[in-house]
């Protein structure tokens, strides 16, 4: 991948991340619950897709020379970072999601946690 | 990942968690790791997110403090490992072995898995969505360390935590179906909405654990203590029996007679305290510990006292009629007549006896009881032990009962014999 498209690549996931901001507050609040039964849910991943709607297969990005430290250095993540500081809540970059079974590669994610 | 890569990153770990100002933390986050043996290695503090540590040998390890978040560790061997406070929220945890594991403070909660975006129906969840928990089916847990540990939600179908120490742990919302807790330590442990449909109980220790919304139909609670304190009983109530306590202490100038008709006192301990003239009428006990509770002259016809412990319970001049006593301990009891007073608190000469008629006291344990006197009329003894009871005066009209029970009781007609 070049330079440029590994840019473009990053921008994209910037986008992606960023229109996080627009639901986070609102997801976190329903897995949170005010009723103990929901209590169970302690944290959200928001899977990112490409555009395909396929899930980002962590290798992949890696092979194109993308590290989650560099999604962790773009704008989106930073606002996305920021907004979740200002709720408590913790946002990171997580390459190690599995979301099911059929998918065996580890996928690229965003967790918010940080509420009991 | 080759086995010397994997050593040289345990040595460099060794040597972070030393403070040498050498070495790193071992991240091994998405390494395939399964089936390794890594028995007895130091991976505290490490991080091992995403990691495949299906069938991975770890037992004795250390682990205390890893992120084994979304980790699959199922079929692993984790017998004798530490991992207090370790994040094993979102992992896959099925079959593995905890026999001996401290997993005090671990979090095993579940999440909730989103798309970043949404689909072109506007879905935004994922099929594959866990609120449930962790899903830790089938695995051994026996006299493993959950004390304080999270699992509410957890799927705990069929594990085995025998004498697991669960003091204090978050299982509100856990599926226990078919587990075994037999000796298992579950004193102040969140059971809320817990299904426990053929769960076994046997000997655990439940005493002030919240089984709000359980079900114990299905379980197999056999000699659990499951005994609450006063204090977890709702407010009102624990009011109604602080007046009473100052209207016994108070001679009634002050407090009020406690009034609890068909209170929900379940498993309440009570025992030693001064409850009498009291009205409980149609009140759920069972399962309390009244153990030298004085109940003189109240009200407890209609009650629920199946397995409740009455021993050594001073019911003088009691009303236990239609009281379901079945498997309850009255050991030592005294269900014997109370001296009347008068206003002035002078004794009568009156006797008032205790009433059991048509009560239930089958297979109840009455040995060294004192019920002279007492109305047993139409109450059912069917397997109740007798030995040593003192029954002089007893009227047992149309009660059930095997004339051999009364053989080691004290009755009228042995005493006649014996002048």
């Amino acid at each position: 991948m070049s330079e440029e498209q590994k840019a473009e690549q990053l921008a994209y996931l910037s986008e992606e991340i960023e229109r996080l901001i627009d639901r986070v507050a609102t997801d976190v609040r329903e897995q949170r619950g005010e009723h103990e039964e929901q209590r169970a849910s302690s944290f959200v991943i928001y899977l990112l897709r490409n555009s395909d709607k396929s899930p980002m297969v962590s290798l992949r990005l890696r092979e194109s020379g993308i590290a989650p430290d560099d999604i962790s250095g773009t704008d989106g993540f930073s606002a996305l970072k920021h907004y979740c500081e200002r709720l408590s809540l913790h946002a990171r970059v997580e390459d190690t999601i599995r979301p099911s079974r059929e998918i065996a590669d580890p996928c690229l994610g965003i967790i918010v946690d940080g509420w009991q | 990942m080759t086995p010397q890569e994997i050593a040289t990153i345990l040595d460099e770990h060794e040597k972070w968690l030393s403070r040498a100002h050498s070495g790193a933390r071992a991240n091994l986050a998405r390494a395939n790791l399964s089936g390794f043996t890594l028995e007895k290695v130091n991976l505290k503090s490490a991080k091992l997110s995403g990691a495949n540590l299906e069938k991975t040998i770890l037992a004795g390890s250390n682990l205390s403090n890893t992120d084994l978040f979304c980790a699959v560790l199922d079929g692993a061997d984790l017998r004798n490992a530490d991992l207090q406070n370790a994040d094993l929220r979102g992992a896959s945890i099925r079959n593995v072995a905890f026999k001996g594991a401290n997993l005090v403070g671990a979090d095993f909660r579940g999440g909730t898995l989103m798309f970043g975006s949404d689909d072109e129906d506007g879905e935004r969840k994922s099929p594959t969505s866990n609120q449930q928990g962790a899903d830790l089916s089938y695995s051994a847990m026996p006299n493993a360390q959950l004390a304080g540990a999270h699992l509410a939600g957890a799927n705990l179908s069929g594990v085995n935590l025998r004498k697991a120490d669960l003091k204090g742990a978050d299982l509100s919302g856990c599926i226990l179906v078919e587990a075994d807790l037999s000796g298992a330590d579950l004193q102040d442990a969140n059971l809320k909405g817990a299904i426990l449909d053929n769960t076994i109980l046997k000997h655990a220790n439940l005493s002030g654990a919240n089984l709000d919304g359980c079900d114990l139909s299905a379980a197999d609670v056999t000699g659990a203590n499951m005994v609450r304190h006063e204090d977890s009983l709702p407010f009102e109530v624990r009011e109604v029996l602080n007046m009473h306590y100052v209207w016994i202490r108070e001679d009634g100038r002050l407090g009020d007679r406690a009034i609890l008709k068909g209170t929900d006192l379940s498993f309440i301990d009570l025992s030693a305290v001064n409850l009498s003239g009291a009205d409980l009428h149609g009140a759920n006990i069972s399962g309390g510990n009244l153990s030298n509770i004085l109940l003189v002259m109240s009200d407890l016809s209609s009650t629920n006292l199946k397995g409740t412990n009455l021993s050594g319970a001073t019911l003088e001049g009691i009303n236990l009629a239609n009281a379901d006593m079945t498997e309850a301990d009255l050991s030592n009891a005294i269900i014997a007549p109370v001296d009347l007073k008068d206003s002035k608190g002078k004794v009568t000469g009156r006797k008032w006896p205790a009433n059991l008629s048509g009560a239930k006291l089958v297979q109840a344990n009455l040995k060294g009881a004192d019920l002279h006197n007492a109305n047993l009329a139409g109450a059912d003894l069917t397997g109740a032990n007798l030995t040593g009871a003192d029954m002089r005066g007893v009227n047992l009209t149309d009660a059930v009962f095997q004339p051999e029970q009364l053989d080691s009781a004290k009755t009228d007609h042995k005493e006649k014999n014996s002048d």
